[in-house]
């Protein structure tokens, strides 16, 4: 009809809904108003029935139960909040719970709903321990990865010397079994604390990832490679990868000669006895890393080609030109030639019988003539170093 | 027996199946709930449980103007609502007859007791 009657809303439905309104103070605007629209309504319709407002009991239940069966978070921490400061409706460690339950509770749903599945699945959880070893040991190879230089991964990662690869292997495998078995870290399940289990399920992915980097680094993924790609250099001996120059199972990447009285060489040409260059391979060699600075590493030149068996071989940080054709003396800022690791080196002899004073008085005498000369002074043009 | 924790399972439904027959407001559903023999539901889930449909798309709603006080917002089921009410028909269907028998109220319906679980799983996530 007209205004009159609306304000009829009898005052103890209005305080009614004031009531639940203030219950659902923790609500959005927009939440609150849709829980609420019409409600006034049926309150005086429920009123007019004959009812009263008393039969409906506590209003602070009453909104309690509109929330909870309009599928709304209860009301929980608002009241210990302060006055007016409104609680999301769903914190973001909630919505991570509900994201890892849901998808493993879906996924569980999933495997039950065939038996292949279900059985396939079996399999795949009673192989979860050989997964503990496995990232164990991705965990140590990606740690021998980023920490020392650059080679080709073996089973025991190398640390220089023989222990600490090993004890950081069986340590971090033992780790890894220990985190599956749940002794070292909190379930993955529900119980577990939120940061616990997305920090492993992190832990997992990183390791799925490291696994198939490290993989690639594996001298039997190269051989694979190279077999299909017959441009690729390779040759591989039992230990690993041999193609360019390797000492004692790593990777050589520069080499620095000194005469015999000690002193630093520059532009020593080297070749086997063979008269084959003593080439680095590049490719490998200029993965090497100086206190995380990665260099170019750029050969000196025999007319057109590039001599790789000329040392030591001269280097430049221009930000890593990784091609091969880049390497040329052209560039603005010119490669420089490396410092040598020693300084100078103490003189050395032949031990010839006719020598009465083995000092390093004499060492060009004790020199022969034939030595002086390298054999294969014929090979001016050694037409591939590889 | 305490009939308000049944109540819970069936509210859905039976609040899908009442706006179906024909559209009501709040308080028009509660009665008719009540009418049908749902004594016990309480109003506020049943408000509660309006608004939870209509968010989930199985119910449309308007609001009617009155002239003797406040506005009535109406409840209306979708083309969604009503898919969902087939399901959940299907799923109460098996689910009741399974009951029924294992509680020796009926002959016992082995086949309606083995497909138990699938309708009911299968009518939440469809």
């Amino acid at each position: 009809m007209n205004d009159t009657t609306r304000l009829e809303v009898r005052p103890d439905v209005a305080e009614f809904l004031e009531k639940v309104r203030a219950r659902l103070s923790d609500l959005t605007d927009e939440e609150r108003e849709e829980l609420l629209g019409g409600l006034e309504a049926d309150l005086m319709e429920l009123v007019a029935d004959g009812g009263s407002v008393a039969e409906l009991g506590d209003p602070r239940a009453y909104a309690d139960e509109l929330r909870t069966a309009a599928g709304l978070e209860a009301r929980t921490q608002a009241r210990l909040g302060l006055p007016g400061v409104r609680r999301p409706r769903r914190s973001s460690r909630e919505l991570v719970v509900e994201l890892l339950d849901g998808s493993r509770s879906r996924w569980e749903r999933w495997v039950a709903a065939g038996p292949t599945r279900a059985q396939v699945w079996g399999v795949v959880v009673a192989l979860r321990p050989a997964w503990w070893v496995l990232r164990g040991w991705v965990a140590a190879q990606w740690i021998d990865m980023v920490t020392g230089p650059w080679e080709y991964l073996t089973l025991i990662p190398r640390f220089g010397d023989d222990v600490t690869g090993k004890l950081l292997l069986v340590g971090a495998v033992v780790g890894s079994v220990l985190l599956g078995l749940r002794r070292s870290w909190p379930a993955s399940h529900s119980p577990a604390s939120v940061l616990a289990r997305v920090v492993l399920l992190g832990l997992n992915v990183f390791a799925v990832l490291a696994l198939l980097v490290v993989s690639t680094q594996f001298p039997s993924a190269r051989v694979v490679h190279d077999a299909a790609h017959p441009y690729a250099m390779g040759r591989f001996g039992p230990t690993g990868y041999t193609s360019g120059l390797v000492n004692d199972g790593t990777v050589v990447r520069n080499v620095f000669a000194y005469d015999a009285e000690g002193n630093p060489l520059e532009g020593v040409q080297l070749y086997d006895q063979s008269g084959e260059p003593l080439a680095i391979e590049p490719e490998i060699a200029y993965r090497m890393r100086y206190g995380g600075r990665l260099p170019t590493i750029y050969s000196w030149s025999r007319g057109e080609e590039k001599a790789w068996n000329v040392y030591p071989l001269p280097i430049a940080y221009d930000g890593g030109a990784w091609h091969r054709g880049d390497r040329v003396w052209t560039r603005d800022e010119p490669p420089f030639l490396p410092q040598p690791p020693l300084v100078a080196v103490p003189p050395a002899v032949l031990p010839l019988p006719e020598a009465d004073e083995p000092g390093a008085e004499e060492p060009q005498e004790s020199r022969p003539e034939g030595r002086a000369e390298p054999g294969p002074s014929q090979q001016e043009e050694p037409g591939n170093d590889r | 027996m305490d009939t308000t924790q049944l109540l819970k399972g069936v509210l859905d439904v039976a609040v899908l199946a009442v706006v179906d027959a024909e559209d009501g407001y709040g308080y028009d559903v509660v009665r008719r709930l009540r009418a049908g023999g749902l004594e016990g539901v309480g109003d506020a889930s049943v408000y509660g449980t309006l608004r939870r449909l209509y968010a989930s798309g199985a119910l449309t709603s308007y609001v009617v103007p009155s002239d003797e006080g406040p506005h009535r917002k109406y409840y209306g089921i979708t083309p969604a609502g009503r898919t969902l009410l087939g399901e959940q028909r299907d799923a109460w269907a098996s689910f009741s007859a399974a009951v029924s028998a294992l509680l020796g109220l009926r002959e016992p319906a082995r086949t309606d007791a083995l497909e138990l679980t699938q309708p009911l799983t299968q009518g939440v996530t469809r």
